[in-house]
This record gives C-alpha cells, sequence and structure tokens, in this order.
C-alpha cells in the first residue's frame, strides 16, 4: 500500500517537472517565432524599405483565425502595395467584448489602428483622449476618404466627436468601414418565408396580409402532419425563452411596412421620417404581431413550445422541417439543406412578397456612415501609415481586394468585366477553410464599403457574388419555380416596387444619451413589454385579448411610455437642424 | 500544555531553551503565514481601490482622481428601479433559503456513499454523481427541454400514456413550481460533486470510535447518527455558514437560460436584475456600486450569524 | 449478531443501493446523452429526437475539433496549469492554514478572516485587469499559476480538516522537539492527504475549465487553453449560422452543428477530468489512511 503511494506521489512530481521543462522551452521556442517580425519594425528607421509593422483590432470575422501576423495572398498584397505588416487582432466574442475594450482603454493599451465595439463607447474614447484627430491626415494621406466618402467625414465630424459631456471640437475621431447597404439581390434579409411546395399544392390560396397566411398554415399542418421522421409540424414556431426572442413577434412585422422597432416603445417610419409609439397605438405593427402570434396560438398553428424554446432548440425544430413558416433565410436554411440532402429539392421555402399592399418596405439596413468604427490610437507611433491604411481599405481597390481577393490570382479582368475563377468558386465551396487559406472574404468585416456598394470602374456591385450572373447561379429549384409564378427572375425582383427599401440608420445617431429619469422609463418599459406581450400571446379568447391589451396600454403608459416617445419626438426636432 | 508548563516551572534549566525554541517557532510561523497574508492583500484587496469608481462618474481611460466625483448618486440609482426590487429580492431570498434547506444533502449522500462497502461500486457511483457538475447549463437545458417539452416531451409522453394526466404540462413554463424547480436543477447539479468534501472530511473521524461504537454493539446505522454524523458537523457547520454568505448570490448562468417570459416574475434574481439594468446602461459606475452593495451584504451577513452563533454557542464558527 | 439486528441492516443495504443506483440513472444519463448526440451523424442528432441510441454514426465533430489549429499546443497549456497550478495551490493554501490553525500566531483571526472575506468581494473587471497587468501578468503563463497560489475556500477546508485530528500527534511530534514547519511537512502533510486530495480534485478541475483570465488578458495563441480555443470555435459556428445575407459560398463539406459540436466539446473537456478522477479518488475513498499513519 504504502509503496503504491509513494510511486503515485512519484509520478506526480515527475509529470509537473516534465510538464515545466517543456513548457518552458515550448513557450520560449514558440515565443521566438511569433516575435521575429519585431526585430524587423526595430530596424525600419535604418532602412525604409523594411515594412511597417501596425496592429490593428478589428471586429469578428465570420471565420475566425488566429491573431497575429497572416499569410494569406491578400495580406501579402496589402503588404507589397503599402509596405505595412499587419499584425491583426480579430475580437473573439466568446464573452464580453465591450468589458475587454473598456479594459484595455482604462489601462491605456490600444493597438495603432483600434476598433470600437459598441456605439455607447465612443464618447468615452473621445472623454478619454485615446484617439487621434485624422483631419490633418486626411488631407495629406485619405484622398480616397474625402473622395468617395465625404459624408463618413462629414458624419463623423458631426456626431461622434462628442465626449460624455456633449462637447466636440468639431474634428474628425473615427471611421466607419463597411456599413453601406449589403443587400443580396437575390432575396430579402426579413419577409414570410413560405414552405413553397404545400402552398402550390394547395392551389395556391391567397396570401395578400399576414392574417391570410394563419388558415394557411392549418392547412398545411393537414396537408403534412408529420415530418420526414414522423414528428408533429406546425404552422409557426419562436424562440421566446430566449433574451431575444420577442425579434420575430416585433421586427418582422415592422419591416413588412417599412418602419423600425426603436427601443421597446418607439416606431420609425423611413419614408415618412416619423417616430411614433408603438406601445400606446393599438394599431401599431408591434401589437399586429402580438395579435398575429396570438390568433396563431389560438388556432393551434403555433408550437406550444415557443414559449421556452431558446434559439437552439428552433435551429433544430427548422432542421427536421417541422415548421412552414420563417421570418428570414436563417430561419429557415437548416430545413432548406435538410430537404437537399434527402434528395428532395423540389421541397423548401421561398421568400413571399409583402404581406400588404403598401409602396414602403424594409429590405435591408443601410448604413452610409459605415458600421465599424475604427480610431488611430494615441500611442501609435505611425498615424500617417495607419491612415493610409485606412485610405486603402476605403477605396475600391481596397474594398474590391477584401472581398474578392487578388487580381490575377482570384478574378480576372474578362472583356472589362470582372470574373471570379472557376477554382475560387470550387473553393469555397468545397473547403471549409479556402477563405483562411486564401484571405478571399477573409476580412470582410475591415473592408471600407459594404458588399453592394457600385465599384466606379466597373460599374458593378463591388462584391463578385453579387454580379448579375453569379447570383442567377446560386438560385435553388424551389427559388426558380417560385421566381417563375410570379414572373420574376430572382425572388428580391418581388420588391423591386417598394419605395426606400434601404433603412438607413443613421437618423438617430447625434441624438444625446436618455437622462438617468428616461432610464429608468425605458428599464421599466422594457422589462414590462418583454415579459407581458409574450404572455399576452396566450390567452385564450379575443374578447379577452382586446380586455388584456387595453390593460398593457394603460399601463405602458403609467410606466411613462408617452414620456420617453415625446422625448425622442422634440430631440429629432432639434436633430433635424444639424442633419445632413 | 500544562504539562509543558509544569516542565517550565519545575526546570528552569530548560526554560531558555523552551523561550528559544518558542520565538524560532513564532518566526517560522510568521514566514507560513504572513507572506501569504501579503499575497492575499495584493491579489484581493488592492484591486478594491477600484470600488472608488462607485463614487464618481467613471470613464475608462481617465485616472479616477481627475474623474466627477458623485458621492452615492450610483447607490441611489440602484435602488431607483424601484417597484421590481421587491420582488426580486423576494425571489433571491427564496431560492436562497431554499438552497439552504437542501445544504445537508450532500452530507447525506456521502454518509449513504460511505455504507456502501464494495469499493468498486462506491468508487464507480462516486464518480457518476459528480458528472453533472461538469454539463454546461446551456446543455443542461437542451436536456431539460427535450424531456419536459410539450411535444414529445419524454416525461409528458409517459404520463400521457399512464393517464396520470390528460394534458401535457411544462415545467418550465411553470410559474408556481420555479422556486422549487430551480432548486431541484441546482441540487441534481451539485449533490454529487458537493460531496466529495464530505467523503474527505469522514476519513479524518478517529476509527477507534468506530471501533468503541461496534464494542457497545451499535449498528451501522447508529454509528452513521452517533459517531459520523457529529465528526461531520464542524465542515457541514462551516460550509452552511459560506452558504448564509451567499444568500444573495444565485446561479446567474442557471437563470440565465431558465429565464422565459412565462416565469420571469418568479425566477429573476438579484443577479439577473443587475445584468438587466447594467446592460441596458453600459455604465461601469453603477455595476461597481452594485457589486460593493453586494459584498458588504454578503460579508456583514457572514459575520452577523456568526457573530449571533458565537453568542448563543460560546464558540464561533470562523 | 442476532438476526433481529441483521434484517433492518440489510433492509437499509438494499434500499441505501437502490437509491443509489438511481441517483446514478439519472446523473449518468445526461451524459450518455451528450456522448451519443457527439457520436450521431450532426445534421441529423440537430432534428432532436435523440434518447437512447446514437442517430447514425459519425466522428465528424471529433474530427473537426482535432483538426483545430493548434489544439495540442491548447491542450497543453491547459494540463500544464491544470497541474503546476494545482500543486502551488495545495502548497501555499495547506500551509498557511497550517499556520493559522496555530494559536500562538498572533493576529491568525484577522488574517483568516480577512482572508475568508475574498470570497465574497468582487473588485470588477477593469481594476482586476490593472492590477494582472500592473503585475506582469499580463500575456505571461504566471497569470494561470499565481492568482489561485492562495483560494479562500480551499483554505477553510483544509483549516477545519486539520482542526479535527486529534491533536495527540501533533504535540508528541512537537514534544520530541520538532519544528513547526518540520511538523507540518511529516505530520501535517501526510495526515492531510484525504483533504488535499479533495482540494486537487477541486483545483484542478478549475484550472482546467477556466478561460476567463485566457480571453481578458492572455491575447498570444501561445497561451490559449483549450476550453477557449473550442469555445471561440463554437462562436464561429453560431455566428456562422446567424450571417444574414451572406451565405453566398454554402460550404457543403462542414455538416457539424453548434448543438453536436457544444456536446463534442463537452465530453473532450470532461473525458481527462474522469481519468484524473480515480488517482485522486483514491486518497479519500479509504478510510484506511489515517490508520496507516497512525500505526
Amino acid at each position: 500500500m504504502a509503496k503504491i503511494k509513494k510511486r503515485g506521489w512519484i509520478l506526480f512530481l515527475s509529470l509537473i517537472v516534465l510538464l515545466g521543462t517543456s513548457l518552458a522551452s515550448g513557450c520560449a521556442k514558440r515565443e521566438k517565432k511569433a516575435a521575429e517580425p519585431m526585430p524587423t519594425a526595430a530596424k525600419e528607421e535604418v532602412k525604409m524599405e523594411q515594412p511597417i509593422v501596425l496592429t490593428m483590432s478589428t471586429p469578428q470575422f465570420e471565420k475566425s483565425f488566429q491573431a497575429g501576423f497572416q499569410e494569406d495572398p491578400v495580406m501579402k498584397e496589402i503588404e507589397k502595395r503599402l509596405n505595412i505588416k499587419l499584425n491583426i487582432i480579430p475580437a473573439n466574442a466568446v464573452s464580453d467584448i465591450n468589458a475587454k475594450f473598456a479594459a484595455e482603454l482604462a489601462s491605456g493599451e490600444l493597438p495603432d489602428i483600434a476598433w470600437a465595439p459598441s456605439a455607447d463607447l465612443y464618447n468615452k474614447i473621445i472623454s478619454a483622449h485615446a484617439a487621434v484627430p485624422m483631419d490633418e491626415l486626411l488631407e495629406k494621406y485619405g484622398q480616397d476618404i474625402l473622395k468617395r466618402t465625404p459624408y463618413r467625414v462629414e458624419y463623423s465630424r458631426k456626431f461622434l466627436g462628442k465626449d460624455v459631456d456633449g462637447n466636440s471640437d468639431g474634428k474628425m475621431y473615427f471611421l466607419g468601414l463597411r456599413g453601406d447597404s449589403e443587400a443580396d439581390p437575390l432575396q430579402v434579409q426579413v419577409g414570410p418565408y413560405l414552405r413553397y411546395d404545400l402552398w402550390e399544392k394547395l392551389g395556391f390560396p391567397k396570401l395578400e396580409t399576414m392574417d391570410d397566411y394563419l388558415p394557411v398554415l392549418a392547412e398545411m399542418m393537414k396537408l403534412e402532419p408529420k415530418n420526414a421522421d414522423g414528428k408533429k409540424t406546425y404552422g409557426v414556431t419562436g424562440w421566446f425563452g430566449d433574451v431575444w426572442g420577442d425579434w420575430a413577434i416585433n421586427a418582422p412585422f415592422g419591416m413588412f411596412e417599412g418602419k423600425a422597432q426603436i427601443g421597446t416603445w418607439g416606431s420609425w417610419d423611413m419614408v415618412k421620417k416619423q417616430y411614433t409609439s408603438s406601445l400606446t397605438d393599438p394599431d401599431s405593427f408591434f401589437w399586429k404581431g402580438v395579435a398575429w402570434f396570438n390568433k396563431a396560438n389560438q388556432m393551434g398553428v403555433l408550437d406550444p413550445d415557443s414559449f421556452t424554446m431558446k434559439w437552439d432548440n428552433y435551429l433544430e425544430k427548422a432542421a427536421a422541417n417541422r415548421v412552414f413558416l420563417g421570418w428570414a433565410p436563417w430561419n429557415i436554411d437548416g430545413g432548406n439543406q435538410t430537404f437537399e440532402k434527402n434528395g428532395t429539392p423540389e421541397k423548401g421555402f421561398f421568400q413571399m412578397p409583402a404581406p400588404n399592399d403598401l409602396d414602403q418596405y424594409m429590405v435591408s439596413f443601410e448604413q452610409p456612415q459605415g458600421a465599424q468604427m475604427m480610431f488611430i490610437s494615441k500611442k501609435s507611433k505611425h498615424p500617417e501609415k495607419a491612415m493610409e491604411l485606412l485610405n486603402f481599405l476605403i477605396s475600391d481597390e481596397g474594398t474590391e481586394l477584401i472581398l474578392n481577393g487578388v487580381k490575377g490570382v482570384h478574378w480576372d479582368e474578362v472583356d472589362g468585366k470582372p470574373q471570379v475563377k472557376q477554382e475560387v468558386l470550387d473553393g469555397l465551396k468545397n473547403d471549409p477553410d479556402y477563405r483562411i487559406k486564401s484571405g478571399v472574404y477573409k476580412y470582410h468585416n475591415i473592408a471600407g464599403r459594404g458588399n453592394s456598394v457600385i465599384n466606379e470602374k466597373y460599374n458593378t456591385p463591388i462584391y463578385f457574388m453579387y454580379l448579375p450572373d453569379v447570383v442567377k447561379t446560386r438560385l435553388t429549384t424551389v427559388q426558380k419555380a417560385g421566381s417563375a409564378h410570379f414572373g420574376e427572375v430572382l425572388p428580391g425582383d418581388l420588391y423591386k416596387d417598394k419605395k426606400e427599401t434601404n433603412f438607413d440608420t443613421s437618423y438617430t445617431t447625434g441624438m444625446p444619451s436618455l437622462t438617468d429619469g428616461l432610464k429608468e422609463i425605458d428599464t421599466k418599459l422594457t422589462n414590462y413589454v418583454k415579459t407581458n406581450q409574450i404572455k399576452m400571446i396566450l390567452i385564450k379568447t379575443d374578447k379577452e385579448f382586446e380586455a388584456e391589451k387595453a390593460k398593457f396600454i394603460e399601463e405602458a403608459k403609467k410606466l411613462g411610455a408617452d414620456e420617453i416617445v415625446k422625448w425622442h419626438q422634440e430631440e429629432l426636432v432639434k436633430l433635424k437642424g444639424q442633419s445632413l | 500544555m500544562d504539562i509543558v508548563h509544569n516542565q517550565t516551572r519545575a526546570n528552569p534549566a530548560t526554560c531558555i531553551i523552551k523561550m528559544k525554541r518558542k520565538t524560532k517557532t513564532g518566526l517560522v510561523l510568521w514566514l507560513m503565514s504572513i507572506p501569504f497574508f501579503v499575497f492575499v492583500m495584493i491579489f484581493y484587496f488592492v484591486p478594491l481601490l477600484g470600488w472608488s469608481m462607485a463614487f464618481v462618474r467613471y470613464i475608462p481611460g481617465v485616472p479616477i482622481f481627475e474623474s466627477h466625483f458623485v458621492g452615492f448618486k450610483y447607490f441611489k440609482a440602484m435602488f431607483s428601479y424601484g417597484s421590481d426590487l421587491p420582488r426580486v429580492i423576494a425571489n433571491t431570498l427564496a431560492m436562497g433559503f431554499l438552497s439552504i434547506l437542501s445544504a445537508p444533502l450532500p452530507m447525506v449522500l456521502a454518509i449513504l456513499l460511505s455504507e456502501v462497502k464494495r469499493l468498486k461500486i462506491k468508487k464507480f457511483i462516486q464518480t457518476t454523481v459528480a458528472l453533472p457538475n461538469f454539463i454546461s447549463m446551456i446543455i443542461v437545458y437542451s436536456i431539460f427541454f427535450s424531456f419536459l417539452s410539450v411535444d414529445g416531451g419524454f416525461i409528458n409522453d409517459i404520463l400521457l400514456k399512464l393517464n396520470l394526466i390528460d394534458k401535457p404540462t411544462n415545467l418550465l413554463a411553470n410559474e408556481g413550481a420555479t422556486w422549487y424547480f430551480q432548486t431541484f436543477v441546482g441540487i441534481w447539479k451539485g449533490v454529487g460533486w458537493g460531496a466529495i468534501i464530505y467523503l474527505g472530511a469522514i476519513t479524518a473521524i478517529d476509527p477507534q470510535l468506530y471501533d468503541a461504537a461496534n464494542v457497545d454493539g451499535a449498528s451501522r446505522f447508529r454509528q452513521a447518527l452517533h459517531v459520523t454524523l457529529p465528526g461531520l458537523m464542524p465542515t457541514f457547520c462551516v460550509l452552511l455558514l459560506l452558504g448564509v454568505g451567499n444568500l444573495l448570490s444565485s446561479n446567474f448562468e442557471q437563470v440565465y437560460v431558465f429565464h422565459n417570459a412565462i416565469v420571469h416574475n418568479k425566477i429573476e434574481t438579484l443577479d439577473y436584475y443587475t445584468y438587466r439594468i447594467g446592460l441596458v446602461n453600459f455604465d461601469f459606475s453603477l455595476s461597481t456600486a452594485i457589486g460593493v452593495f453586494k459584498s458588504v451584504t454578503s460579508l456583514t451577513l457572514l459575520f452577523l450569524v456568526n457573530l449571533i452563533i458565537k453568542k448563543i454557542n460560546g464558540h464561533s464558527i470562523i | 449478531m442476532n438476526l433481529s439486528r441483521n434484517l433492518p441492516q440489510k433492509l437499509f443495504d438494499i434500499g441505501n443501493h437502490l437509491f443509489l443506483m438511481f441517483l446514478v440513472l439519472i446523473c449518468i444519463y445526461p451524459f450518455y446523452y451528450i456522448f451519443i448526440y457527439s457520436i450521431s451523424i450532426p445534421t441529423e442528432a440537430a432534428k432532436g429526437g435523440i434518447y437512447l441510441v446514437p442517430k447514425g454514426f459519425s466522428l465528424s465533430n471529433y474530427l473537426q475539433l482535432f483538426k483545430l489549429n493548434g489544439i495540442v499546443h491548447a491542450f497543453f497549456i491547459s494540463a500544464s496549469r491544470a497541474v503546476l497550478g494545482t500543486a502551488v495551490t495545495l502548497f501555499c493554501t495547506s500551509m498557511f492554514a497550517y499556520a493559522l490553525t496555530k494559536s500562538t500566531l498572533k493576529y491568525r483571526k484577522l488574517m483568516y478572516r480577512v482572508t475568508l472575506s475574498t470570497m465574497y468581494i468582487n473588485a470588477g473587471l477593469i481594476p482586476w485587469y490593472i492590477t494582472m497587468k500592473t503585475l506582469g501578468l499580463k500575456d505571461n503563463f504566471l497569470l494561470y499559476i499565481l492568482p489561485s497560489a492562495i483560494i479562500a475556500f480551499f483554505l477553510i477546508l483544509i483549516k477545519t480538516y486539520i482542526e479535527q485530528l486529534p491533536s495527540s500527534l501533533e504535540e508528541s511530534a512537537m514534544m520530541d522537539g520538532g519544528g513547526v514547519f518540520q511538523i507540518y511537512i511529516q505530520i501535517i502533510l501526510p495526515l492531510c492527504v484525504p483533504v488535499l486530495g479533495v482540494v486537487a480534485i477541486f483545483s484542478t478541475v478549475n484550472q482546467w475549465n477556466t478561460w476567463q483570465d485566457n480571453f481578458f488578458l492572455a491575447g498570444s495563441p501561445n497561451l490559449q487553453t483549450l476550453q477557449l480555443l473550442l469555445l471561440s470555435y463554437l462562436t464561429d459556428q453560431t455566428s456562422n449560422l446567424m450571417a444574414i445575407g451572406t451565405n453566398i459560398s454554402k460550404v457543403t463539406v462542414v455538416e457539424v452543428t453548434p448543438s453536436s459540436i457544444r456536446m463534442t466539446i463537452t465530453m473532450i473537456v470532461t473525458l481527462p477530468i474522469l481519468f484524473v478522477y480515480p488517482l485522486f479518488q483514491r486518497f479519500f475513498t479509504s478510510g484506511m489512511l489515517l490508520g496507516a499513519v497512525k500505526g
């Protein structure tokens, strides 16, 4: 017994020693490798042709990669053109990136070019004097920014330079990358996505309003009561158990009418430029959404588990094709893929026309001011190089490079038009690591512009996957059938007659932050709405629903819904005087 | 100790040697404790300078002493969201008391385990009951969901087939059952892991006590009651007291995943509440104020109960 | 031994075993569920409805994770911090705990209570971040080891345990002229093996599972822990699914789902613990240790 014990301890101790020594040597070796570019940076002053090392923190990318110097052809191209070696630190959304940024800001260790992860941080960055004013640098190194995105410059000067007290020196501290519109011409971002094959089987019953959908969904449940695995199906289901579960109740119904929800209480009409209360107006899109889901529940069309489901649970049901209606491509993609894999590509979801006859619809969000706000850190030793890089990213050439890869390597110019190489298309389709290796679309979130911006040189979308020929190749069997039924080429064309299809989110920027009293109203109201709107879906009769709705509106008024909307309306009027 | 004293008194020659040894012992003891205490001060108490953030309008990157002093503004703000707070505190305390009530369970499990005499079986059970501790809350929820869901959930299916219920029930959306259900989840997840502490403590019990009990003809049950249980009491009391200090903290992750609109009014605890108001406001000073408030209340509670026990019992637990 | 005494005992034994078996069942099943989910074909598993048998068989989850860049190194870092961190914790905390049991130590109650308070105080992220950075622990492997040298909870466990030990052994050693440190090494530590075993398993699991310090303070890939690496991959998968309008180049090769990855990660990080656990277990399972030391 004692012997065994002893041996155990010896084993344990030797393990420690072993691990310790190998760790020390292993780390040392690795560090050497990582530290290699450092000496080159130090020598840089002696030999000017040595590339300048810049660190840059960035948003998260769709496919993550390890922080550090990248070796792909796209990054090599940047190095070749600008003589910059970029140490890139992508955000990792595993935990709170805002908190991490705040800690870095507090301890004063920002990279040369830093990304501000939240709009709530802009004024704090200004107050902390952490950013370099860009104005002089712009004149020298930012010609493309001034030429191509004057709005972003104006916008930044006017709205983003304020400190926590709202004071501004009128200089430019932030440059927005990305943004514009990223609308895919193929289909809209949010709309009724319906099981097209079942609708066809039912003989294309009329679907002009959202209420028309309910009986059709009930019919579909009769037509296909069980999925391929013998599990019960539902017309629609939700993920109300998740923190953002109310999205499906509010957002789509607003977008159908060309309106956006502001906070939990307000509605912004993007055509009329009107700000109204969504809670206390009984005819608002908010109430349309709640009433629709209530009716769905009363009719047995809504999955009874919706109330406790998380987003993960929703994905499971969607992938198993146990639901007939979704609100966005990412709601129903799993189902489409399952049909595809089961060898039944004729089944699937199709994005239907808008469920109303209004002439406005919100097809996508648009951020002409840019989406990812970058600033040059005061600590940076090479602000002029940082500016050069930002300028390149904004330029057509830069955006083109980030989104599509290197000309001659990943795409060619044929008859004056860009053409993506077949091997790139194949690579993207078949190799999950293709983006990381090739650099194509790897850094999409630091491209200067949005995907559907028009490239001045070719007069085509700057993202070549949006070229008309490429878009057509992406059509599925169902999308082809559906578009043909409506006499269009692409599902997205169903919305071409709507006006103001892109939602410009820049209208509220420059608004002062809520006062303490309003913050309190906001918190209370949000809590009340998030809890009670979902409970209202469970109400059993229309009569009871109307009574509860009246109570709800009264309570919302009591909590200050009108007050907070009024404040917004007044501030917006004030803003108009200085809006761009 | 008495013997030592008598000896010193009796023999003055050894007195000096003893004295020397005593000072040496004292020095060694200082060396064995002070560095660690200094360590604790550096790693845990120096960061508390940051609590000053609660009294100024803190902006990351602006030094504290250059920040605008606001006094107790953020502490007042914490309570100004008024109407929700009584409900939130009621939930927190209710679930806190339920978890204190369930505090003996790991100890009971350890005693039951110690009654299993076949070592292999014992080890097997020990290992398996600790497993739930390693399952992340998100997965815990997805497992509970797949078992409890109204549509095709395992439990509902069985109950329906056995005709015990005529309509599926949804425990996850049952407001009335929330406190008990959440306590159950907590027990299920922690009981096997918590028992490990008591398994260690059982080994400290003097085997002679068991021998004596055996001679007296006490059954194994009586032995457990009169030897094992008292032997575990010191550990239990300390852990219970620590639990009292934690009355106001709940398992945030658990509340977060099991939270939904239907059970909101019963499941929202102080931690979730601070998360909710903090998230909206993005306010470092406010969140620090909340942290200060919680730390101070917990410590007050802990030492108050300790003091009361000292008054009643004659000696304190910590 | 007469029958009337044996019968209730037998009944108790049977009941006890049955109860424990039931407990084992409800504790082991979820883990079994995670296991069969992780070896099912991910897209099939994603449709739900797994109870007893996997849906198809596929190791793609595991292959996908094992293929991750730097996973061997990350495993190595995690294992190192678990082993080294635990060793440091055991040594420092037990020594401090022993010193605190000595009534001759001045201010021992104060030191104990102050240390214990650390369980309830939280300075907040920013002060913690700045302290660690000032101490030079940012991007330093010691970040994983040093801060956990003294853990209040473990200190309480060990101190309570030492106070329970029969004092006769220590006294007789003292009489023999042993110094405090000597007694700590030669008498107390061997006697404390059971509680040190408990603390060791707790600490190992803590170290193995912790990634927050890695996330906030160690950005270098050299210091990446297994947990953070796997979680990053998981976030990747989830955000891929949510990426609106960019599903242009739908990759058809990878057929893992966020859920299947999550289940597989649980398996990968828990299995090493399950292998290590029995090693510690025997320190606190057999009640013979105390007797052995005494004899």
